[in-house]
């Protein structure tokens, strides 16, 4: 686990100093290569993304799990599916309708906020 | 020969929902073929990828369509092309072949993929079948036959928790490591049942992940019954085999017979409640223990992804695990024009897929006039049915028992989008007299959310049939719409 993937240069080191959860660059038997990462920002926080990358990737690799929270009952959500089925991990990107942060590229300077629904309660959408 | 449904037959639920297709289509749009096309293929998976290939080969002119931006499906979905991989072929079973089939798809001179693009309405016309597409390629496609390959969603059972962050399908965790190269926390639990766990704890090992263990609800008996079927086909025992020895090596323990009952944690997985069960998936009391671990993924099988073969008017019969849809010994469906392969056909793997699609994409070519060698398809037909017969005996051997409805609380959130919890769905069922999913979606919202009941659509439809002692009905009565896909208002 030491090869595992660094923390990005213009992150500020997390709580704990274990390295995220990216499978390790160069890790045998798979050797992966990234390219050079770039960055976003979820609710202020910088986080690191690395190009072909998720937003919902970016997220987990900096540790954030919790996306946004329900409509009824503010319940925590985060990812569930991971590929677009379940509409748990829904964010905003600057400004946009809620989207599916698993199914979003990650593009630099994209400012990311919780998808939370503001939409009244029984009602599906507007 | 059935008008097509207009679009106002969905009352407009899906199309208003602010939820559309996501800007995925991060690329230049693609352009669809404006012209008629001999065969679409809807799905890049296991089954579509032969299907169109087999199609092509036989001289037909072929649109395959495929949602995610790579082929490969979920069982092969391939990294992003900004990221490489010296070997990533250890993240996979059968990639050679895969590999192979990616190959002879970029090269083919009559096959157009068209990545990153959903089908949201499909039209069956006398001489054609319409496809509408929304993503990359926002066009219509004129088919002249159409193979469904839209494969099967995962299965997940309801617990006390199971909507915590760090809760996660199984095949999440897959796609997570295999499309993404992330993995899904530092120390995970696989539960559920079925072969799918040991091979994702395959894949979480290769990748580097502390795999804390791995427990399937089915009893060693189960296991045990599914020996035929390895011997018929002895890939899979040899696969099976060799998952078990990675667990040994990384010291992961295999629990038959366990189950992940409850999970905890202050907003976020914290840890796991394991239990074990007996046969009926009732936990043993005094059997309860925790796990500390930040990630949990849970798999309880597939249901087959019927929905736009519903939309289009196929025959359906219903299976313990969902509506399937019916095909002949050709994969014809009961609709002209409209052929089906794999998993929607029956959940039966990726080599049986494999077979399905090849049949389908010769047939398909054979009915717009390309000529398929007789004897060769013939061969095909036999392998496909050794193959089904080898499948369908393993798969027997993880079923879902009844007692997994035990480890629910009353507040444990049943329908995820519209937050309904198991008190509410209860009440329906016993007090308000609801005897369908239907009358359940009416009372409770329960399916008529976002998702439109991908997840609780076979755990509600479980819980009815419990109750009214009829067979589980089919999910497809939670959301039957013409439209496909969730798309923005914008694009209609």
């Amino acid at each position: 686990m030491a090869r595992d993937h660094p923390n990005a240069p213009d992150q500020p080191p997390g709580p704990t100093d274990l390295p995220d959860l990216r499978v390790a660059d160069h890790l045998e038997p798979i050797g992966l290569h990234r390219g050079e990462p770039f960055t976003i920002t979820f609710e202020g926080q910088q986080v690191a993304a690395h190009p072909g990358e998720t937003i919902a990737t970016a997220l987990l690799a900096a540790g954030i799990r919790t996306l946004r929270s329900t409509r009824v009952d503010g319940r925590p959500r985060g990812l569930f599916c991971a590929i677009g089925t379940c509409f748990d991990c829904l964010v905003r990107v600057d400004g946009s309708r809620p989207l599916r942060a698993c199914l979003t590229p990650a593009q630099a300077g994209q400012e990311v906020a919780p998808g939370d629904d503001t939409t009244s309660p029984g009602r599906a959408g507007t | 020969m059935r008008d097509a449904r207009p679009v106002s037959a969905t009352g407009g639920q899906v199309a208003t929902d602010p939820t559309g297709a996501e800007p995925d289509a991060a690329g230049p749009a693609v352009a669809a073929p404006s012209g008629p096309v001999d065969v679409a293929v809807l799905g890049a998976g296991p089954a579509g990828i032969p299907a169109a290939l087999a199609a092509a080969d036989a001289g037909a002119q072929v649109v395959l369509i495929d949602a995610n931006p790579r082929p490969g499906g979920q069982y092969h979905r391939q990294l992003p092309r900004e990221v490489s991989a010296v070997r990533p072929g250890v993240l996979h079973h059968g990639w050679p072949e895969a590999s192979e089939r990616f190959a002879a798809l970029a090269a083919h001179p009559r096959i157009r993929l068209l990545s990153s693009t959903r089908v949201w309405l499909a039209e069956p016309r006398p001489d054609e079948v319409r496809l509408h597409t929304t993503g990359l390629a926002q066009d219509t496609i004129h088919a002249r036959q159409l193979v469904l390959a839209t494969g099967a969603t995962e299965r997940v059972l309801p617990f006390p928790g199971w909507d915590l962050p760090g809760v996660l399908t199984v095949g999440a965790a897959q796609a997570l490591i295999k499309g993404q190269g992330i993995r899904p926390g530092r120390r995970v639990l696989l539960a559920g049942t079925g072969p799918l766990l040991l091979a994702a704890a395959g894949t979480l090992l290769t990748a580097g992940t502390e795999v804390v263990a791995v427990l399937d609800a089915n009893g060693s008996r189960q296991l045990g019954r599914a020996v035929p079927a390895a011997v018929l086909s002895p890939g899979r025992s040899v696969e099976a085999a060799g998952y078990l020895a990675q667990l040994a090596r990384h010291r992961t323990p295999y629990r038959p017979g366990m189950a992940v009952v409850r999970v905890e944690g202050d907003g976020e997985v914290e840890r796991a409640v394991v239990a074990e069960v007996d046969a009926d998936w009732r936990v043993r009391l005094g059997t309860e223990h925790h796990l500390d671990v930040d990630a949990v993924c849970v798999a309880y099988g597939f249901t087959p992804n019927v929905g736009v073969a519903a939309a289009v008017g196929c025959e359906l019969a219903p299976r313990p695990d969902g509506a399937v849809v019916v095909v002949d010994v050709g994969q014809r469906t009961s609709r002209p024009r409209v052929l089906a392969a794999g998993e929607l056909t029956g959940v039966q793997g990726a080599s049986v897929a494999a077979l399905e699609g090849a049949v389908a994409g010769a047939v398909a070519a054979a009915a717009e006039g390309h000529p398929v060698d007789r004897d060769d398809l013939r061969r095909l037909v036999r392998r496909r049915d050794r193959a089904r017969r080898a499948a369908d005996t393993l798969l027997r051997a993880a079923p879902i028992r009844a007692g997994w409805r035990s480890w629910l609380d009353d507040e444990t959130v049943v329908c995820r989008c519209e937050e309904v919890e198991y008190r509410t769905v209860r009440h329906a069922i016993e007090e308000l007299g609801a005897k369908d999913v239907r009358s359940l979606k009416m009372t409770t919202r329960c399916g008529m959310g976002r998702c439109q009941a991908a997840i609780c659509g076979p755990i509600v439809s479980d819980l009815v049939a419990e109750h009214t002692g009829a067979p589980p009905a089919d999910a497809t009565g939670l959301a039957p719409r013409a439209i496909a896909e969730s798309i923005p208002l914008g694009e209609l």
